[in-house]
């Protein structure tokens, strides 16, 4: 597998996945993206990019177990797999090298 | 279940199947979480908004998707798409190039009608700049008005920013050596520099100071000027030149953008003398113009100015009453017939599109039926009937691409050449090349287009592909060519004989133009137009006009010279007339003749000879003298009858077109003298009746001059001595007169060769499609066809089978374009110039040349019917 670009949104949709394990879904991914950093997600958004992940390979799906408040419908859930463990590595190496010797300008220190 | 119903539909209708329980099981946990925290009513409203975006955002991944599959073949698609061109080059070259030209002339037209409509002042604030229009509709009043009117709406509308006047003000430029040129001047407020972007290269602009009566006599010159005539001299501020027989002095080089209002080289003060001076008879005309204040609509500032109008008239005596409104300056007063003509383009080239749509999507239907096979058994393998119609889609919009590259470099490369060819008669700020606009029109109807072309053909192919696997490819003829395609088909065929019937008939006109009038002696007249002197009224007009006579009666090799309101070959006004009857005779309905005013002389500088009577005298024009007329030949045959015409009298019936008024009692004119046919309408053969009539107030016209040897080595000695006369004597234009009918020859070409194009690809197209529909019938009935050969059908009952109906189209569309066609020619006063009369026979040859064209096109592919033999027809399929 070659290296995955990945876009700001698709990495922030990755690392929530991850964190929520085995509870990844649209609903809790949007949740949690709003927890940690304060923005507000629409939904659509990350159906979308959901779409896109698994295109790319880097996330499975599967329907859980109707549950009676939604509707007798069940959830759509998210699994990262390894090439998308791989692209987020990827993106972290990258970024954390972009980042070296910037932080006394980024933090005011000089 | 509490999730709004209709928000439940909507998901259910965009989300594609495989995500829709996931997410409408998402819509009922998150509304519910909502409706805990928001309560019913907010959470509802939150809810249904949410739904339109998720919604919204499915659909345009469906839609991203699918674009993109079909603008991105896959590497086998496309290859498929290529080697299908391959094998069926002449359909898809003709399906090319109808496209293309499709898009090219929609393209054209685009730009024609947004050019004439919304046009904009390429200047800061442009779209706020007006002008002050005096008088209303056809009857407008000279564009004049006095110093305290225009001072009191300037001072107290409160409407606008900024409003000044300009005015014409072309002037004679004569250098050392006494070569003399006429330049475009204008006459400015020099407070309009206020508002125009415009800063002198060299010097200064204009100050109020210029204008103020008893100033020195300055000027601004252009650029262009300034390289061209004097070299670019940076010195040249503070020099003085002779402009129209003033010594000015110049202040500034203006740059090479400063265009406003018409591309002027000159530019002088105007003042408060000068909008007096233009009130009085023959006065210059100038225009008031503006800058609206921004919030104030044209309207309102028309209300004010109005109101402002209304107080001036009452408070002064004998001040004329003015209409006055305001209009944006790029507001061109717009007849009625040009709308029609740009109506009529704009539906002319649509109806090509849709034809052009119609054709293509038959071959489409033809490529698409000839494999219903192969797309049944992909269907079979698991294709879904989205995925075949995106790939049929996709290959025609890859034609569409290619046909979207060349029309539209078709027309840049038209637009290019007309920007050129029509460079100085059209306004600065209309600009040819074709805007954002109109390339987002054309991608437009290039996916129209292809949509049309090529979606629905594909959905129809791919509507029952197990049908196909059932029966093989038989009956598909009357699936792909059904009675649609067949009314098309007739339609065009009509519609592609019209325009070729009206394209050869421009030819005919062209023809006419250029051909040759026996009486005259084209080579050898020299036509200088001109204006006379505008100020001091009719006397000081007739003073002038002998003035210029005499001068150039005096130049060496000057055989004539005399001065009319019209010169041969272009078209001469005509006006209803009768003749008296004689006694016995019925009196008859005024019908239309050209007449020409003109001055003795002129018509012997034509190198006419008075074939009965005499000429034109000069005791003709005396006050008093009787009303006569000299008539050509052909006016004696049409209106005369053969009979002599000498002491009849003639009559013009109504005012004249213009809006000048003809004498209150209509004259009767005493006919003197016939002369040959000297080109009056040369084409129209209609208007060749006419006659000439003295020329008694002149104010703009030709003098015409017979000359020995070369015209055109008389047109700077002609300058010169006019010069000398009266240096403000104008002379914008000298030329030889078999030059003077250029303009409209080329207005015809240009007229002639898009109806051509049209027509001939409208005819390609025809041909093609005609060749197609036999071409596939054989094919998919060599079976059939070789059983019946075999079992001894004659060749004329196998012929007639597989080409019978396109033959037949051939027929109906050709038998309906000649009708067509006439319709055409009865809206022929509607064309920039006239199409003869007369030669309708024209439209039966064009309508013959069709029926041959779509015999041969049915023809050739049948013949191959007739080559099958019954082990071949066995073989098939």
């Amino acid at each position: 597998m070659g290296k995955q670009g990945l876009g700001e949104f698709e990495l922030l949709v990755l690392l929530a996945a991850l964190r929520l394990g085995e509870d990844a879904h649209a609903v809790s991914i949007v949740d949690e993206i709003g927890e940690r950093t304060g923005r507000e997600v629409l939904r659509s958004a990350v159906y979308v990019t959901l779409q896109r992940l698994e295109k790319k390979g880097l996330v499975t799906t599967r329907i859980g177990d109707p549950t009676p408040e939604r509707g007798g419908k069940g959830r759509r859930l998210v699994r990262v797999e390894a090439p998308g463990l791989e692209a987020v590595r990827e993106t972290q190496d990258a970024l954390r090298s972009m980042w070296g010797g910037l932080d006394p300008l980024l933090t005011g220190d000089r | 279940m509490s999730t709004p119903v209709w928000a439940r539909a909507l998901l259910r209708l965009c989300v594609p199947a495989d995500r829709r329980e996931d997410v409408l099981g998402d819509l009922e946990e998150v509304h519910a979480r909502r409706r805990a925290r928001l309560g019913v009513g907010r959470a509802w409203v939150v809810t249904s908004a949410e739904s339109v975006v998720v919604a919204g955002a499915f659909i345009l991944t469906r839609i991203r998707g699918g674009v993109s599959r079909s603008l991105w073949l896959s590497g086998p698609q496309v290859k498929l798409a290529l080697r299908l061109a391959r094998k069926q080059p002449l359909l898809n070259v003709a399906a090319l190039l109808a496209l293309a030209t499709g898009i090219a002339l929609s393209g054209a037209a685009f730009t024609l009608v947004d050019m004439a409509y919304f046009s904009k002042l390429p200047l800061p604030a442009g779209d706020r700049f007006v002008r002050l229009v005096m008088g209303e509709g056809s009857r407008a009043q000279p564009e004049a008005m006095e110093w305290e009117r225009f001072a009191l709406i300037r001072r107290e509308s409160h409407a606008f920013d900024y409003l000044g006047a300009v005015g014409d003000a072309s002037m004679n430029l004569a250098d050392e050596s006494g070569a003399v040129q006429v330049v475009r001047g204008v006459a400015v407020m020099p407070d309009a520099f206020r508002v125009l972007p415009y800063r002198p290269v060299v010097g200064r602009t204009l100050l109020p100071e210029d204008a103020t009566p008893g100033a020195p006599p300055v000027v601004l010159i252009g650029a262009r000027l300034w390289q061209r005539r004097f070299g670019s001299d940076p010195s040249i501020v503070g020099r003085s030149v002779a402009l129209g027989g003033t010594l000015r002095q110049v202040v500034g080089v203006m740059p090479e953008e400063a265009e406003f209002p018409n591309r002027p080289e000159v530019w002088m003060p105007l003042g408060m003398r000068d909008f007096d001076a233009a009130m009085g008879p023959g006065g210059a005309r100038f225009m008031v113009f503006g800058v609206l204040r921004k919030g104030m609509s044209t309207d309102m500032a028309a209300a004010r100015v109005a109101a402002l109008s209304r107080r001036f008239e009452e408070g002064s005596t004998g001040a004329p009453h003015l209409r006055i409104g305001v209009r944006a300056f790029t507001d061109v007063p717009q007849s009625g017939l040009l709308q029609l003509l740009l109506g009529g383009l704009m539906a002319a080239v649509l109806s090509v599109l849709l034809v052009i749509a119609g054709n293509v999507g038959s071959l489409v239907s033809a490529r698409a039926a000839a494999r219903r096979q192969e797309l049944a058994v992909r269907t079979a393998l698991g294709a879904g009937r989205m995925r075949l119609v995106t790939q049929l889609f996709g290959e025609v919009l890859l034609l569409g691409i290619v046909a979207f590259a060349l029309g539209g470099w078709a027309l840049h490369r038209l637009m290019s050449y007309l920007s050129v060819w029509l460079t100085g008669d059209i306004p600065f700020w209309v600009d040819f090349m074709p805007h954002a606009s109109t390339w987002v029109f054309l991608v437009l109807v290039t996916l129209v287009v292809c949509a049309v072309a090529g979606g629905v053909p594909a959905l129809r192919a791919t509507r029952t592909p197990g049908d196909a696997l059932r029966s093989g490819s038989r009956g598909a003829s009357a699936v792909v060519f059904g009675r649609g395609a067949s009314v098309v088909s007739v339609l065009q065929i009509a519609f592609s004989v019209a325009l070729l019937g009206g394209a050869v008939l421009s030819m005919r006109g062209m023809q006419l133009y250029v051909g040759h009038v026996a009486a005259l002696r084209e080579d050898r007249i020299l036509v200088a137009a001109m204006p006379f002197e505008r100020a001091g009224g009719r006397d000081s007009a007739v003073a002038a006009v002998e003035r210029i006579e005499a001068v150039a009666r005096a130049l060496p090799g000057v055989e004539h010279a005399g001065i009319a309101t019209q010169v041969p070959r272009v078209e001469a006004p005509a006006r209803p007339v009768v003749v008296e009857p004689a006694p016995g005779e019925p009196e008859a309905e005024p019908r239309p003749a050209p007449v020409v005013e003109a001055r003795p002389g002129f018509l012997e500088a034509l190198g006419a000879r008075p074939v009965l009577g005499r000429m034109l005298e000069t005791e003709d024009l005396l006050p008093g003298a009787q009303a006569v007329a000299v008539v050509n030949e052909a006016f004696v045959e049409k209106f005369l009858h053969g009979r002599n015409p000498l002491g009849r009298r003639v009559q013009i019936v109504s005012p004249r077109r213009d809006g000048e008024e003809e004498p209150a009692a209509p004259q009767w004119r005493t006919i003197v003298g016939v002369v040959p046919d000297l080109g009056l309408s040369v084409g129209d053969p209609d208007l060749e009746a006419g006659f000439y009539v003295p020329l008694t107030e002149p104010s703009w016209g030709y003098l015409i001059l017979s000359v020995a040897g070369d015209p055109m080595a008389l047109v700077e000695p002609l300058r010169r001595a006019l010069m000398r006369v009266d240096p403000a004597q104008l002379v914008p234009s000298v030329y030889p007169l078999d030059q003077a009918a250029s303009g409209n020859t080329q207005v015809l070409a240009v007229f002639g060769g898009m109806l051509g194009a049209m027509g001939a690809m409208a005819l390609l197209l025809s041909v093609v499609s005609t060749y197609a529909l036999v071409s596939f019938t054989v094919s998919q009935r060599v079976r059939e066809v070789g059983i019946r050969v075999a079992l001894g059908a004659s060749r004329a009952s196998v012929l007639g089978s597989v080409a019978g109906r396109a033959v037949l189209q051939v027929v109906l569309g050709a038998a309906l374009g000649a009708p067509l066609g006439l319709l055409v020619l009865q809206m022929r006063h509607l064309f920039v110039l006239r199409v003869p009369a007369g030669e309708s026979w024209l439209l039966l040859v064009v309508s013959l040349v069709m029926l041959g064209a779509g015999a041969l096109a049915s023809w050739l592919p049948a013949r191959r019917a007739l080559a099958v033999g019954p082990a071949v027809a066995l073989r098939a399929e």
